[in-house]
């Protein structure tokens, strides 16, 4: 019975997901657009960051890779082909990284990815500069609607692909690095194959996620897609809803993101500070995030 | 030019550049060492400090030196008041991974706040002031002088806290903790004190290094988060935990970064560093001057 509800909720909300764009203004399906971006964002890095509990804050130089793929390959190919193109590439690069960076136990991670961006800007920039002589580049855009329906099929896509992918062995092998690497070695767990992969998995899907926005702004440079908020985002999403859960990063994204957005457009460009202190205070308060406490008082109904 | 001015050139700007960086990553690693507090906001307290000294100087001709009265003392309280208030009861709730990565998302809040509560105040324009501009010529090499001077502050800042952790009590107990914080405990070291006291030295050292860029660079509130970045690759190629490595690899980056612009490009400093923060992860990822 409770099963049949939560689907039949679920299908509620994918119907009025489907035919939202028909009933409200282009305004808020640009909104809606954005806020799937930050939910694949999300989930995307909770995949591999909660399971293993290696912290990356390279999302910004995954979803600018993406990005910046598409817009060089988007008039000599098509554009689907493009951004698929830009989530291959995207795979590739983070691989190669991953078989390098992952041997190491997980600050070195985290410092390696947290400039990761700042060092892709900079070297497009600088090969811009000598090679190509303009800095931005212009994308063949589409309209809100169409890319809404794109984005909206990527995340149920990249949903279900990340929850299946978690059931596989891959799955489980992250899930075992995660709770004690040494002891997943051990038992035969290829660590360093694993961790790659996953970080792989994850960031193609930021890549494509990228390569989407691209078309959506219709103009890229290298200071605007490497923007640096796109990193910081996912990890305060996913740990203000909760990490423990499938639905937490979720949630957590459709909160935060659409708050960032209000905020903003009410208090211009200092909503920022707000934002810090939002997360701040939230993370002191509950660092176990929003689900923690869900979870937590179920097992208080349970117990009486 | 002539080989030897060039020479000096070369060896004055890396010795200069070197310096600073040396001072910046001495102040995260030992606030990461003890604290296990991976503070990414430390550029962003860093351009705090050159934003205050240049007020200070603007608005009451307060030389930049003086100035460290006010804002040292200001650094190391915001430092201690970190720890108590807000990192310190996170470590004592959770495990430590746990606290390490919460920690690290409460830096990036801080971050967002200073960059913002800057822009705020001062705007997006860069903004600069005029101290001891004109230049000098060493041996040929032409620098203004406020690059000397730098260069001359850096590297005795450099040994005096250099000193400060090798031969005083309070220096050692820093680092015993660091090195082993049970053992440290067991001898009788107060490591939650320690804590606080490891986190407001960090800004001291970061207030420094902020007065000093402040002199011969241009600041605009976003320009603090590179020096993290460079920080946290100046820990890498020395060593987590090790002092010595904080500086030698500060000095080495200075030159490479100091080549890079004189030779090549300015955008360029941050892929070279990065080519060698991935070269050391390959070859020698404890750290070059580790022990």
């Amino acid at each position: 019975m409770k099963r049949l509800a939560s689907s039949l909720f679920l299908i509620m909300i994918l119907l009025a997901m489907l035919i939202s764009p028909f009933m409200l203004g282009d305004y808020l399906t640009a909104m809606l657009f954005l806020i799937f971006t930050y939910v694949i964002l999300t989930v995307s890095w909770w995949f591999f960051c909660s399971t293993t509990k290696y912290v990356s804050l390279g999302t910004a130089a995954f979803v600018g890779l993406g990005a910046y793929i598409t817009a060089l390959f988007c008039r000599p190919l098509s554009v689907p082909l493009a951004i698929l193109l830009g989530g291959c590439i995207t795979f590739l690069v983070a691989f190669a990284i991953g078989l390098v960076t992952l041997r190491l136990k997980g600050v070195y991670f985290t410092i390696f990815t947290f400039g990761l961006s700042e060092f892709l800007s900079n070297a497009i920039l600088w090969y811009e500069n000598i090679y190509v002589g303009t800095i931005g580049r212009i994308v063949p855009s589409l309209d809100v609607r169409t890319l809404y329906y794109a984005q909206l099929a990527f995340l149920l896509l990249s949903l279900l692909f990340i929850k299946l992918t978690l059931r596989t062995k891959i799955g489980l092998a992250l899930k075992a690095i995660g709770e004690s690497e040494d002891t997943a070695i051990h038992c035969g767990v290829n660590h360093v194959f694993y961790k790659s992969l996953g970080f792989a998995i994850s960031s193609m899907l930021m890549g494509i996620a990228g390569g989407l926005l691209a078309i959506r702004w219709a103009y890229i440079d290298p200071r605007i897609i490497f923007n640096p908020l796109f990193s910081f985002q996912p990890p305060v999403m996913a740990t203000l809803g909760g990490v423990s859960t499938f639905y937490g990063p979720i949630l957590g994204a459709i909160v935060l993101s659409s708050l960032s957005e209000y905020l903003s457009l009410q208090l211009k460009e200092y909503y920022m500070i707000f934002f810090g202190i939002i997360i701040i205070v939230v993370i002191y308060l509950m660092p176990g995030g929003v689900s923690q406490l869900i979870t937590i008082r179920r097992k208080g109904q349970a117990i009486k | 030019m002539y080989p030897t001015s060039l020479f000096f050139d070369i060896l004055l700007g890396g010795i200069i550049l070197g310096a600073l960086y040396s001072l910046i990553s001495l102040g995260l690693n030992l606030q990461f060492g003890v604290t296990k507090v991976l503070n990414v906001a430390h550029g962003e307290f860093m351009i705090i400090a050159s934003y205050l000294s240049y007020v200070f100087f603007t608005s009451f001709k307060m030389d930049p030196f003086f100035s460290l009265l006010i804002i040292l003392p200001f650094f190391f309280f915001i430092g201690f008041a970190l720890e108590r208030g807000l990192f310190g009861r996170l470590f004592l709730r959770l495990s430590v991974d746990e606290a390490v990565s919460i920690s690290l998302l409460m830096c990036f809040g801080l971050m967002f706040i200073i960059q913002n509560v800057l822009m705020l105040i001062f705007g997006r324009t860069e903004k600069s002031y005029e101290y001891f501009s004109q230049t000098v010529d060493i041996a040929g090499a032409i620098f203004p002088l406020n690059r000397i001077i730098v260069g001359v502050a850096g590297v005795v800042l450099n040994f005096a806290i250099y000193n400060f952790l090798t031969f005083t009590q309070p220096g050692r107990a820093l680092r015993a903790s660091i090195m082993e914080p049970i053992g440290a405990q067991l001898v009788g070291i107060n490591i939650s004190k320690l804590r606080s006291y490891a986190l407001g030295l960090g800004l001291i050292a970061s207030g420094l290094a902020g007065m000093l860029i402040s002199m011969f660079y241009a600041i605009t509130p976003y320009s603090g988060s590179v020096y993290t970045i460079i920080a946290l690759i100046v820990i890498i190629l020395g060593g987590f935990g090790s002092m010595l490595g904080s500086i030698l690899g500060g000095i080495t980056l200075g030159f490479v970064s100091y080549v890079t612009m004189r030779f090549m490009s300015s955008t360029l400093v941050l892929v070279v560093f990065y080519a060698i923060f991935l070269l050391i992860l390959l070859i020698r990822p404890q750290g070059l001057f580790r022990r």
